[in-house]
């Protein structure tokens, strides 16, 4: 009896909310909005997605066919490696467009990933929305506005004073209001939203993403982000006064929250926990483990291998190149190391400053779900240049063992077959979720502290 | 009656504590605004020393070089390790930089200077493009966007004045006093644009010296010249701006009540802040089939992809063409791969300069489309304003682009034929030396000269005319259109 009465109370409050016309036109735009702005990235990413995988198919093969030549041309010559895509990207691109596309794989060098998508195309198309940001940024307005409709209206016109007048218990008929405002937005926004996720996943490449559980989780964390801001217009609609009042505290938290506190977190992040200079960084590379080593560094590395090989036959050209190459590993985990080291640092910092806003929390989070922020991004460059440092002792390993041998060496097309092909294997979700537990944990904790302004709003709700 | 009405208002206007709690939480927000703009420039200007004392170093270290190796010796120099071997030099040991410096108001928005380049290393011969480089910086900053002054007043100042307006206006209509003041007065509209003018008299001028001062205490420059005559120009289009903003503020609010006045004005603000901006967006990159940036380094790399005899093969058919170069033919084998690289180069940007033609082509009908749509929102017109005035905008960094491949092209033109000599005809000055002292000129080097400076950022004017133009329509709707 009592669950069929909460049933009726439930179908009562859903008539209820479907006659504000306002409200059926933003449930009815909502998905549509989500579509659009999916499609719009959708044909981008699938022909992107195809371009990778020609041009890596083609970077193979140009490794294949190279023709006989010296190892350490080889070497020089080397591999592009393309970073692949999150198919999630589709949905919450993060930092994607802003990082390289693919990096050059050669001797002496750690270079960095280059043609950003972002610096490619005109500053106007980066203006360009997708269904994460419209989430971000238009899902908190719809939940605070659907929070406003469902009770501060009826609060300023007397309805809610009638009903309870005529014994409706105000905890019921609220938490059945919060219960459908609820299943609105996740019925307007979270499902469509994953919908479009899964369409993703079906139709681009999957390459060991576990796109699933990562959806599953982004769409949790949206309902979660979501959430929080209508509990929160639940608890202001039920405390204050006037229904002006509680718009215009609902909008003025929306402002704050949902843009100013994001951008100036983004900003905050860079004072609190500034990054070095990459030129300067880049300079001390350079200097430390040059490409082209200088004559005198050159002279001083011979004598010293020779004194090491006390006779031995030596390669000596390729014995100075392994070492010179070796030496140059240390330098670069120690510099370029350190700075990408600093920048996930900024990230980890930016990850607290969610306890500022939940919007914050979702920036951080949903991009971890997703692949799309720099831990993963990171993960990339690594193991590219984990490829890189094999590939290139490798070669210079075949012309050490050479030495003695008599006559320049050369090698062809079998070698080449032999060399592993660079095949990318993301990070799993965990990982994912451990760099960003901060983040999760102060998003949950939006939601708790949503939550108990709002129970303690519904029991202390006077009509 | 209406004078004195006019100053009533701006006396309330003055009292009201909201404005005041407005007031300063929008100077705060520009002052961190304009030191956060500052510290960037700050990080640019430090770079680009540490470039121009990294060469001059380079210089010295060089000069100091070619004269102990000049130097009667029992082993020569490699090539690419003898700075005074023209080849091995222009390949392996050249420092050249084209910098874009950031112009006295950078600080002022800071646009696409963080995103795009502002210092490129200029190499001879290259397979990816150099204009593909970049300084890093956490991606996650680039993507959440600057909070300098040019988000202050391009998002937020609008904010501030619907809190300030929508309320106090929109309350006084639903109570009646609007139409009570508008009994006294010759019509409605009349009244409207006097409260909207009284509200401008506080803001305008608040904004206005608020701004300054946020850059006088952040340390920025108020220039002179046309730096100064830009700066002027950029006040001119804030206040069309703000003005715009107050006005359409005051329409609404005289219009409907203080709920819908709220939901259209913060609909109005996410409709020119956001929904026009992607919709420019869309319109600007939906261009079916533009390849990325991929297809042009697949096509880039095929063509470099050549065994040592095809390399060879492109160095004759270059002699072939350059008849006063056909020596180095005879002696093949001795001409340093960084001289055949000319030839390799060469013959790769004739390949690929078709593909890379059309993907110009598509980038300059997207910057000629996405100029035209920003007209769609005036907070795309006003930001893109503040950019210009900045220097931190793309057609800037265009210009730019354009004058590191002219200082490419120039670096070709001083090295390239001292290669290309001395592989006909070499010139070993110093037998027995280390060093082989064929090239011994490079204080001679050319330095980069400088990018485009303001004469190319001619649209500020027109941004600022349309501004006013659409404060001065909006005047009129809200004259002739305010309803009781």
């Amino acid at each position: 009896m009592r669950a069929l009465l909460g049933l009726t109370l439930l179908r009562e409050e859903a008539r209820r909310l479907w006659r504000v016309r306002a409200l059926r036109m933003l449930c009815l735009l909502a998905p549509l909005l989500l579509l659009l702005t999916f499609l719009s990235t959708w044909s981008g990413a699938a022909r992107l997605a195809q371009e990778k995988n020609g041009f890596s198919a083609a970077e193979r093969s140009r490794w294949v066919e190279q023709g006989d030549k010296d190892p350490h041309s080889a070497a020089h010559f080397g591999v592009w490696a393309v970073k692949p895509a999150s198919p999630l990207a589709t949905l919450a691109p993060g930092i994607e467009p802003y990082v390289g596309l693919a990096v050059w794989l050669e001797a002496h060098k750690r270079n960095e990933m280059i043609f950003r998508p972002s610096q490619e195309a005109h500053p106007v198309t980066r203006g360009g929305a997708s269904v994460g940001q419209l989430l971000e940024l238009l899902g908190p307005l719809f939940a605070l506005l659907l929070g406003y409709t469902a009770f501060a209206r009826d609060r300023q016109n007397g309805s809610l004073r009638m009903a309870f007048g005529n014994g409706a218990s105000p905890v019921r008929m609220l938490t059945a209001r919060m219960m459908l405002t609820g299943s609105l937005l996740l019925a307007c926004l979270v499902l469509p939203a994953a919908a479009l996720g899964a369409a993703a996943l079906l139709a681009l490449p999957a390459g060991g993403w576990d796109g699933a559980l990562r959806l599953a989780a982004w769409s949790v964390l949206q309902f979660a982000y979501l959430l929080v801001f209508l509990l929160f217009a639940l608890a202001i609609s039920l405390r204050v006064a006037s229904a002006r009042l509680a718009l215009a505290l609902l909008l003025g938290l929306w402002v704050v929250l949902c843009v100013l506190v994001p951008r100036g977190a983004g900003t905050l992040v860079q004072q609190l926990a500034p990054a070095p200079s990459y030129q300067q960084v880049r300079q001390h590379t350079e200097a430390a483990a040059p490409a082209y080593e200088s004559a005198d560094r050159w002279e001083a590395r011979r004598r010293s291998l020779l004194e090491q090989a006390a006779g031995r036959p030596i390669d000596l050209r390729a014995a100075q190149l392994d070492q010179s190459e070796r030496e140059s590993h240390a330098v670069f985990d120690r510099l370029l190391g350190s700075f990408y080291d600093a920048i996930a640092y900024q990230d980890r910092v930016h990850g607290w400053l969610a306890g500022l806003s939940p919007t914050v929390a979702l920036q951080s989070a949903g991009a971890a779900f997703a692949g799309t922020d720099f831990h993963h991004h990171r993960h990339f460059i690594d193991a590219a240049e984990h490829y890189r440092r094999e590939l290139v002792n490798d070669l210079n390993g075949v012309l050490m063992h050479h030495a003695g041998q008599g006559g320049p060496l050369v090698t062809g097309r079998a070698f080449w077959e032999s060399v592993q092909e660079f095949r990318y294997r993301p990070p799993p979700l965990s990982a994912a979720a451990g760099a960003v537990a901060v983040s999760l944990l102060l998003l949950l904790a939006w939601c708790t502290l949503a939550f108990i302004a709002a129970w303690a709003a519904v029991r202390g709700g006077r009509p | 009656m209406m004078a004195s009405l006019f100053l009533f208002e701006l006396k309330m206007l003055l009292r009201s504590r909201l404005n005041l709690a407005l007031g300063l939480m929008l100077f705060a927000a520009l002052c961190w605004g304009a030191y956060n703009g500052q510290q960037q420039v700050r990080e640019q200007r430090a770079a680009l020393e540490r470039i121009g004392r990294h060469i001059d170093a380079k210089l010295k270290a060089d000069q100091a070089d070619v004269a102990r190796h000049g130097r009667p010796a029992a082993n020569r120099l490699p090539y690419w390790q003898d700075p005074s071997d023209v080849a091995g030099y222009m390949r392996y040991g050249l420092h050249a930089f084209a910098v874009k410096e950031p112009w006295p108001l950078a600080a002022l928005a800071v646009g696409q200077a963080r995103l795009l380049p502002y210092y490129l290393r200029v190499e001879l011969d290259f397979v990816a493009p150099p204009g593909a480089a970049f300084d890093f910086v956490n991606p996650r900053l680039l993507s959440l966007g600057e909070f300098d002054m040019a988000f202050v007043l391009v998002y937020l100042l609008p904010l501030v004045l619907i809190a300030a307006g929508a309320a106090r206006l929109a309350s006084e209509r639903d109570s009646g006093a609007l139409a009570l003041m508008a009994a006294q007065a010759p019509s409605l509209g009349r009244v409207a644009l006097l409260k909207a003018l009284s509200m401008a008299a506080l803001w305008l001028p608040f904004t206005l010296i608020a701004a300054a001062l946020a850059m006088l205490l952040a340390g920025l420059p108020f220039p002179g010249g046309e730096h100064g005559a830009a700066l002027a120009l950029a006040a001119a289009c804030l206040a069309g701006y703000a003005l715009s903003w107050v006005l359409l503020v005051t329409l609404v609010a005289s219009c409907v009540g203080v709920v819908s006045s709220y939901l259209v004005l913060a609909a109005a603000w996410i409709v020119m802040a956001f929904a026009l901006p992607a919709l420019a967006a869309l319109a600007v990159g939906q261009e079916r089939g533009a390849p990325s940036a991929l297809v042009v380094l697949d096509e880039l790399r095929r063509v470099n992809t050549l065994t040592p005899q095809q390399r060879d093969q492109v160095f004759l058919d270059f002699l072939a063409r350059h008849p006063g170069y056909r020596d180095a033919a005879q002696r093949l084998d001795r001409v340093p791969y960084a001289t055949k690289q000319i030839a390799v180069q060469l013959a790769a940007e004739r390949d690929t300069s078709a593909r890379s033609a059309a993907l110009e082509e598509r980038q300059a009908t997207a910057a000629v489309r996405a100029e035209l749509v920003q007209w769609l929102s005036p907070v795309m017109v006003f930001d893109g304003a503040l950019q210009s005035v900045a220097g931190t905008d793309a057609r800037r960094h265009a210009g730019f682009l354009r004058a590191a491949k002219d200082y490419t092209d120039q670096l070709r033109g001083f090295f390239w034929p001292r290669a290309l000599r001395e592989a006909a005809r070499p010139n070993d000055a110093c037998v027995g030396c280390a060093a082989r002292l064929n090239f011994t000129e490079h204080a001679l080097v050319p330095r980069f000269k400088g990018s485009p400076g303001l004469a190319g950022q001619g649209d500020v004017p027109l941004k600022c005319l349309y501004m006013w133009t659409i404060a001065l329509m909006l005047g009129l709707i809200v004259r002739h259109g305010a309803k009781p």
